[in-house]
């Protein structure tokens, strides 16, 4: 019953989620998720990437059965976990799987070991079925996988340091065999250096291991270096779900651009130009850009990103002459700042070779900027 | 280099440097306690333990183990469905499950024997409506009603620990649990219940504490404890020696307790996780009709008999008495001779934990700190024992005082400490200093350190740092002690018993008096003004800690 799965079975496919918070003492809702799709097919890392109170959390736990959503359908390994409400009144939802019966593993922000267990029994809480000595076996081989040397396996939660703690966490996650991994920013308790250690393990274990997951950061780096698909969550939506270069080369919405990194918002007004065939162009203070309208006559953004100027010390066709205010140098490029010939706005470009000139010349390529 | 900074202050605290004695008053009543095995009565002792030791300490562990089990029964099942499941009233009954704590144990007892007796309420209305007169009726004044009614009062102990547990732990790993293949209810008996130990324990044992020290319901009901001994001994063999021979027993058991107690809290550091991002909201239990109205069902009936039905049979009693003036005159003086001795208390005991947290600070140490936990340890000491503790020395003194006096006029000017005020205010400071202390030593725990530093560099010398930093920053702390004291000096029974000069009885041992004479009626006034005072800081300082989980809930 994995609709839409578009050829391949999704390994989780969630669809028009919605949810609200009921607010304390008055009966007011706040709408926490507003209508949420994302997929993810088997083996793939997927992360959900936006700043705190985005709703990012509140969608894990809606997948993982904490949260009972208002409306929508989740679907993990082609199964329905979670089917809400058709009619669109607050009523029950159609199906809704208990947690302990979805098969999703977590691993909390916070590990939530159990501290009155050992690292052991807390690996194998998961493994209720097995012989002991198979579970003992399992302990083996995720403590060789996570790197958890037999000495720490009777010692007990707090006795082990930050990074040691998160491993027993994903092994302890692991162990039952999940469908899917949901992981909550997995490596915020870990100090920055450890951080990037721990990054590089987790992903090659769940590749190592084929696991299919999906995490929630707010860390762009994080996103970019975990990721086979990455979303960018903001006020309760996905503003955009695919390839992590994707959102960063051709964003949907202009928040998905501003989100990755500086850029310069232009003002465009489209308009034909005079030759043979009937094409349009863009207008902006920096000069024209072919393009291809979908509806005439409209107000468009233009958004640039200071390492894609066209620039040049020279005179060029459609470049525009700016006075170079100040250089500063940055390491890997030079920074070289100017006004706007027309809105006067401070800007600036990054270029690795930089420029001694006083003037230069600048224009905007095609191939470098992101229409909206 | 030391010597030229101090002749540069300006001015300094000298007297401040003292303040740690307050806290070693405490060991005053432990070491005469202790001491008076020096002398002792062999002919009383053999009596003793012939005839009552054992049969002393058979009751009070038979008190104390039955009141264990009900109180644990009653605080972790509450704590459990108030935390995992949803009911009408869950919300309410979070808090006021607290409120029983308002009806001092003895309150609590009284109207239940006033409910339940041969001549009560109930089974007088038994007999006359149905004409069922019950022989055998089981009689309140017996060890399983001493259980019923120490239970009713003590049980918010286990609930409150139990409660904060499975908001901070519980909740989060049920969660782990489930996401591991778990159902809510395997998943609460093999996580959430283990990981919340420590604070059932520690609940326990500060139930335990208050058994052992508990006097007015033992004495009412009949139940002959350990505490009670003490009271006989005294008052029927004036033996004070004795006496404070039986409280050194009591006191080397309630140290123990302490000892526990504390052990058990640092395990509770280990359990304890930062409990960021979401804390689960709501139940974790998806209800079932049936669930549900066990679960509601069963707390509105705790709540009911704990607290609906005593404090409204209270009111009852009490507005039945004929002559409101009469009452009123009655209770009055009384009200104001407790409330003058709980402020004088409260004020006392304030200023002094203030001055040694400030000495603290400015000087550190580790007499200074064993001082403040020493005297943090008074709570613990049963009221009896304290009792007996300032006053054989007092005796002692005062006879010393006697016959120095004696040699230069007739008559020795009498007994000028015993049974006066002061002792009483001695006792009380021992035993409650440890509220303003607790209080104050935390708020300042949470000050840092660099504070004072960057003040002194500023040029305060200590004068300065107390008057411009400790002052402003621990008056909360210190007023928020102070109705705590009031309320505890208003519910505490046996030590001001023992200890009150004539004219000075408080609400709590007139309604003992007037009880021990079964005078319900005549009781009620006291008891429900001592009931409603305790609500307020109930309200205001426990409550909150029930809000913690709800926030997200």
């Amino acid at each position: 019953m994995a609709k839409g799965a578009s050829g391949q079975a999704s390994a989780l496919h969630v669809q028009e989620l919605r949810h609200c918070y009921k607010a304390e003492g008055h009966g007011k809702t706040v709408p926490v998720l507003k209508g949420v799709d994302l997929e993810l097919f088997p083996g793939e890392l997927g992360c959900l990437l936006g700043p705190s109170g985005c709703g990012k959390t509140t969608l894990l736990r809606s997948i993982a059965g904490f949260e009972q959503p208002d409306a929508g359908t989740i679907h993990v390994g082609g199964r329905a976990v979670f089917v809400g409400d058709q009619t669109g009144g607050h009523g029950r939802p159609e199906l809704t799987l208990e947690p302990e019966l979805r098969r999703v593993g977590m691993v909390f922000q916070d590990y939530a070991l159990f501290p009155h267990l050992n690292i052991q029994d807390n690996i194998t809480f998961g493994l209720r079925s097995l012989s002991p000595s198979q579970r003992q076996q399992k302990v083996k081989e995720l403590a060789e996988a996570l790197r958890l040397s037999p000495d720490l396996w009777q010692r007990f939660p707090h006795e082990l340091s930050g990074g040691q703690q998160q491993r027993v966490a994903l092994a302890r996650a692991l162990a039952p065999g999940p469908q899917l991994l949901l992981l909550d920013e997995p490596f915020s308790n870990l100090d920055p250096r450890l951080r990037a250690e721990m990054r590089g393990e987790l992903k090659d274990m769940l590749k190592a291991w084929a696991v299919t997951a999906l995490f929630v950061t707010h860390d762009q780096e994080e996103a970019f270096e975990l990721s086979d698909k990455l979303g960018l969550m903001q006020d309760g939506k996905i503003l955009q779900w695919g390839l992590p270069e994707e959102l960063y080369r051709q964003p949907k919405a202009l928040e998905v651009a501003q989100f990755f990194g500086e850029g310069f918002v232009l003002d465009a007004q489209v308009e034909a130009s005079n030759g043979p065939t009937q094409s349009y162009q863009l207008c902006t203070e920096f000069g024209y850009v072919p393009h291809r309208p979908s509806e005439e006559s409209r107000d468009l953004k233009v958004f640039v990103r200071p390492e894609n100027w066209r620039w040049s010390e020279t005179e060029f066709v459609g470049g525009v002459k700016v006075e170079i205010l100040d250089r500063r140098f940055r390491g890997a490029f030079e920074r070289l700042y100017f006004l706007s010939p027309q809105s006067q706005r401070l800007m600036y470009l990054d270029s690795p070779k930089g420029s001694a000139q006083k003037r230069i010349y600048l224009g905007l390529s095609e191939e470098w900027i992101n229409i909206f | 280099m030391p010597a030229t900074v101090e002749k540069k202050v300006p001015f300094k605290l000298r007297p401040l440097k003292y303040a740690f004695v307050f806290g070693l008053l405490v060991l005053l009543p432990l070491s005469v306690v202790i001491l008076s095995w020096l002398q002792v009565d062999t002919e009383l002792w053999r009596h003793l333990l012939e005839h009552q030791l054992g049969f002393l300490t058979l009751q009070t562990v038979s008190l104390a183990v039955g009141t264990l089990i009900w109180t644990g029964f009653l605080g972790v099942s509450l704590a459990a469905l108030v935390a995992f499941t949803e009911f009408p009233g869950r919300r309410f009954l979070s808090w006021a499950l607290l409120l029983p704590f308002a009806l001092p144990a003895y309150v609590q007892a009284f109207v239940w024997v006033d409910l339940l007796d041969y001549s009560g309420l109930v089974p007088t209305f038994l007999r006359q409506s149905f004409g069922l007169d019950l022989v055998s009726w089981p009689s309140v004044r017996s060890l399983p009603g001493a259980w019923w009614a120490l239970s009713l009062s003590f049980f918010i102990y286990v609930y409150l620990l139990t409660l904060g547990a499975f908001y901070s732990q519980g909740r989060r790993s049920l969660e782990v649990a489930r996401s591991l293949g778990y159902s809510p209810w395997q998943g609460f008996w093999r996580v959430s219940l283990p990981l919340a130990k420590p604070w059932v324990g520690a609940g326990l044992l500060l139930v335990l504490m208050e058994v052992l020290s508990d006097y007015g319901t033992v004495a009412l009901l009949g139940v002959d404890s350990l505490t009670v001994g003490i009271f006989r001994v005294w008052y029927g063999h004036f033996s004070l020696s004795t006496a404070a021979q039986l409280a050194s027993l009591l006191t080397l058991v309630v140290f123990a307790i302490v000892v526990l107690e504390s052990r058990l809290r640092q395990r509770q550091r280990f359990y304890e996780q930062k409990a960021s991002g979401l804390a689960g909201s709501g139940a974790q239990f998806r209800s079932t009709r049936g669930l549900r109205l066990a679960a509601m069902i069963f707390s509105w009936t705790v709540f009911a008999l704990a607290f609906v039905l005593p404090m409204g049979r209270l009111l009852w009693l009490g507005a039945s008495v004929q002559d409101y003036h009469y009452a009123w005159a009655s209770v009055f003086p009384v009200l104001l001779n407790t409330l003058v001795l709980g402020g004088l208390a409260a004020v006392l005991t304030a200023l002094a934990a203030f001055f040694m947290v400030a000495d603290l600070r400015l000087r550190g140490g580790g007499l200074r700190s064993s001082a403040l936990r020493l005297g943090a340890l008074g709570y613990a000491l049963p009221g009896a024992v304290l009792a007996v503790g300032v006053f054989t020395p007092l005796v002692l003194l005062d006879k010393q005082i006697h016959s120095l006096l004696s040699g230069w006029f007739e008559g020795g000017g009498g007994l000028l400490l015993t049974g006066t005020l002061w002792a009483m205010l001695l006792g009380y400071f021992i035993r409650f200093l440890a509220i303003p202390l607790l209080s104050l030593g935390s708020a300042s725990q949470n000050l840092p350190g660099r504070m004072d530093e960057a003040a002194r560099s500023l040029g305060e010398a200590e004068g300065g740092l107390v008057r411009r930093l400790y002052w402003p920053l621990l008056k909360k702390g210190l007023l928020i002690s102070l109705p705590l004291v009031v309320v505890d000096v208003m519910k505490e029974m046996p030590m001001t018993l023992m200890m009150r000069p004539t004219g000075w009885d408080t609400l709590s041992v007139r309604i003992f008096q007037l009880t021990s004479e079964g005078l319900w009626a005549e009781a009620a006034w006291p008891a429900v003004i001592l009931s409603l005072s305790a609500v307020v800081p109930i309200y205001f300082f426990l409550r909150p800690l029930t809000r913690v989980g709800l926030r997200y809930g």
